[in-house]
């Protein structure tokens, strides 16, 4: 493991000028793209003198250079800046909103892991089957489905018409955990169908190769039963990749969340994103973009670092 | 007085009152109670002075009583913290203040604290008003509780620049406290003091217990979640988890009037949805390009199409309702697309004018768009649509000048001097071209010389004549507002400047 972790530190390091690029990038482009939010700052009553005269407190004035390097150096020092528009430091603003993001992200990755596993592999111990049949159709439904339309389903049902679940807002789990738990459920939901389809499918397929194995048909004529043949060893097999499923899930469905964040008025990092871009807020979107490039190096850091741990041949090709 | 088929209006005196109100039971108001309320759009700031947005009030109002009010359905001034006021000579204004009136924090609402408020807007770099209060040269204080304001020209606009931003009083105590950070500790006079506020999320106010008019407020707080799609904010509403949502588009206001225990209302507002002309700009330049835009629009049309017929037909950029609307105006430009050609035939453009026209890219933005491109071929007019995000768009049509016209819309100021001069004059930011039109600054400045509104009337009639008859934009529909409530809310009061407030508000049961 010594060398895994050494290997993952210098990972970790190479990575991070490329979380730093992204900043760089996203700085550009939002540069390139029509619009000023010292006109957004002015207010309803601007004037051109007014504009000016933001532009001027705020550093919008000076050259790109100037202003990138400005906000790199303050990275540096540990600050990431204060929002244009709300004023708010960028990392109380982000320390805020991300926990309540990550909590139905999380949410919905394990209920696509609850139900998409064993989905699939009911499904690949019954190859050709009616089941495999109902699964395929319900993880081709489940890929197609948008999940904001998804969400609005699920608000019409568990909202308005039961009132089992609240529509809209978020909680923070240290604030109420079974009011968090609650508002997160249906989010939670319309996020993880997509999720839950892909794990079925990816389980399905990989499991079905490795049931067909030789290996597998001496295990049978050793006579073990078929459960113990499928989790102890087919689930094994298929590990790794049920690892890289998870890390590839964990960036798609954090993604995701802006679209459903906004369906459930959940104030999340998503949708602080979105209106960060809208109006230009370039502290508040490179600090998120700072932050989310991240987290997704990161946690595909250490899903390889499992993924080394729990396969011998990743842990043969780890270190010297 | 056609807000819409549905609504049932009433008399004149009731014009805002004719909001239409279903299954709401008169009831005695009783105190208690927090009032939950989906708001569209964060708030900017809780500094009256550095905020920047039309939305903001909604969040402003319960915090900050403003030296002077305004009238909710007619929008003409009337007391507040200043009990009354008096323009001694044209160029000094002298307001008498409400005695024994205190911030949240204690701090006495005096004299010293207005002249330390009006001294503040004018002079904080971060003053997004300075331009509202220019006309201000010095003012004095005359013992507790009277100011005197000195003027560097006649400005009768200035009782209801006093109802908006600039009149909200801040605690001089609490602004030397925080300084820039005043923005998220806001300390007022109002019915409500400041509790919390979490960005994207809510904001929370409690009753003011030493607010100066007795018995109120009736409510023991008010919650604003703040829910930026409004589709989601109405469903809040309907599973009882919000008990108030305004600003609803005509699309929610059909899906609130059928659920179960919803009160709707709509009501006028001086909102005006409008094209926005560049007449300094290439065939802009010319008023009969200008006055065949206009011929061209069916507004009727454009009403039951984009609005499903709840808004008003917009003639000029007041509506009916306001004090200074002009009947004789209201007839400039029916539907003439005959017209619309002919006038191009005569400015030289028998073949039709092709034309850039700016739009938002939101749904409802990109629909008006589309009804305006369709109605104007038949008046020999074709429209080159360009889209993007409001900052973008706004960006580039007033700071980059680009584009002949902007589909947007006007959100009104208390007092309309400061739309005209802020859309028309030569210096007005929204006048991208920067053209002057004879004898406009002339007219716009005789609007602020007389306090009698019947003189205001009539200098404003001037104003828009020249708007109107030199089509200087095309106004298209005023925007009604449609709310949705529970019935335990009681009392509410639309306001014809269209900014929700809540002073009267109630719950029952």
């Amino acid at each position: 493991m010594g060398g895994a972790w050494r290997e993952f530190g210098q990972r970790a390091a190479a990575m991070l000028p490329a979380a730093l690029l992204a900043t760089l990038l996203v700085f550009a482009l939002l540069h390139l793209v029509p619009g000023d939010p010292a006109v957004t700052l002015a207010g309803e009553n601007a004037s051109a003198a007014r504009i000016s005269e933001i532009r001027h407190l705020t550093g919008l004035d000076r050259p790109l250079a100037v202003q990138y390097l400005v906000w790199l150096n303050g990275v540096l020092h540990g600050d990431l800046s204060r929002s244009l528009l709300s004023g708010m430091p960028v990392a109380q603003a982000i320390a805020e909103k991300l926990p309540l993001s990550l909590f139905i992200v999380v949410l919905a990755m394990a209920f696509a892991l609850v139900l998409g596993v064993p989905l699939g592999i009911l499904a690949a111990t019954h190859p050709g089957s009616i089941i495999d049949g109902v699964v395929s159709g319900l993880a081709a439904l489940g890929v197609a489905l948008p999940n904001f339309w998804l969400a609005m389903i699920l608000v019409a049902l568990f909202a308005i018409d039961l009132h089992w679940l609240p529509a809209t807002g978020a909680v923070s789990l240290r604030d109420n955990p079974t009011q968090a738990l609650r508002h997160a459920i249906l989010p939670a939901m319309a996020l993880a169908a997509g999720g839950m389809a892909e794990v079925a499918r990816q389980v399905r397929g990989a499991l079905t190769v490795v049931l067909r194995a030789p290996f597998v048909r001496t295990l049978h004529a050793k006579g073990l039963p078929g459960a113990a043949i499928v989790w102890r060893h087919g689930m094994r097999n298929i590990a790794a990749l049920l690892l890289t499923l998870l890390a590839l899930l964990f960036n798609r469905t954090l993604g995701a969340t802006v679209v459903i964040e906004t369906v459930f008025a959940i104030p999340g990092i998503g949708s602080t994103m979105v209106e960060a871009a809208v109006g230009k807020d370039f502290p508040m979107v490179q600090g998120v973009v700072l932050v989310m490039a991240l987290l997704v190096i990161v946690s595909n850091l250490l899903v390889d670092l499992v993924i080394s741990w729990i396969d011998p041949r990743g842990r043969r090709s780890v270190g010297p | 007085m056609s807000v819409g088929r549905r609504v049932v209006l009433g008399g004149a005196a009731a014009a805002l009152a004719s909001a239409r109100l279903r299954r709401a039971k008169a009831e005695a108001p009783k105190q208690g109670g927090v009032l939950r309320v989906s708001a569209y759009g964060d708030i900017t700031s809780f500094d009256p002075a550095t905020g920047r947005s039309g939305e903001d009030h909604v969040q402003l109002y319960p915090l900050y009583d403003t030296l002077i009010d305004y009238d909710f359905p007619t929008l003409t001034a009337r007391p507040r913290l200043a009990t009354a006021w008096n323009f001694v000579d044209p160029k000094t204004l002298v307001l008498d203040l409400r005695p024994a009136v205190l911030f949240h924090d204690g701090t006495a609402c005096d004299a010293a604290a207005v002249k330390y408020n009006l001294d503040r807007v004018r002079s904080y770099p971060r003053s997004n008003i300075k331009a509202d209060v220019d006309a201000i040269d010095t003012v004095e204080t005359r013992g507790a509780q009277q100011v005197v304001l000195h003027l560097k020209r006649p400005d009768t606009a200035l009782p209801l620049v006093l109802s908006d931003r600039a009149g909200m009083m801040v605690s001089p105590t609490a602004f030397e406290k925080y300084g820039e950070a005043f923005d998220r500790n806001p300390v007022g006079a109002g019915a409500m003091r400041f509790v919390e506020w979490r960005d994207k999320d809510r904001t929370v106010y409690a009753r003011n217990d030493k607010y100066w008019q007795p018995g109120r407020p009736y409510l023991d707080g008010i919650r604003f979640a703040l829910i930026s799609d409004l589709q989601t904010g109405l469903r809040s509403v309907m599973t009882g988890e919000n008990d108030f949502i305004y600003a609803l588009t005509p699309q929610q206001m059909m899906l609130a009037r059928r659920a179960r225990d919803l009160v709707t209302s709509a009501s006028p507002t001086l909102f005006c949805q409008l094209l926005f002309f560049n007449y300094g700009r290439g065939l802009m330049a010319d008023a009969r390009v200008r006055q065949a835009i206009n011929y061209a629009i069916d507004r009727k049309a454009f009403d039951q199409a984009s609005a499903l017929d709840l808004y008003q037909v917009a003639e000029m950029l007041l509506p009916k309702e306001h004090w200074a609307y002009d009947a004789a105006l209201a007839v400039r430009y029916p539907h003439d697309p005959v017209r619309a050609r002919a006038l191009l035939a005569e400015a030289g453009h028998r073949d039709g004018i092709t034309l850039d026209l700016m739009a938002y890219n939101d749904q409802a933005s990109q629909q008006r768009a589309e009804i305006l491109i369709e109605q104007m071929k038949a008046g020999g007019i074709t429209l080159r649509m360009k889209s993007g995000a409001l900052p973008e768009i706004t960006g580039q049509f007033f700071s980059g000048k680009i584009g002949d016209m902007l589909l947007a819309a006007w959100t009104g100021r208390p007092d309309p001097s400061l739309s005209y001069a802020l859309m028309f004059g030569k210096n007005g930011y929204f006048n991208p071209g920067g053209a002057e039109m004879p004898g406009l600054e002339d007219a716009l400045a005789a609007t602020r010389v007389s306090e009698a509104l019947d003189v205001r009337k009539a200098a404003f009639a001037t104003v828009q004549k020249i708007v109107i008859d030199d089509a200087l934009c095309a106004p298209l529909l005023f925007q009604a507002q449609l709310v949705a409530h529970n019935a335990k809310v009681q009392g509410w009061q639309p306001t014809l400047l269209g900014k929700p407030r809540f002073d009267d508000v109630f719950l029952s049961g």
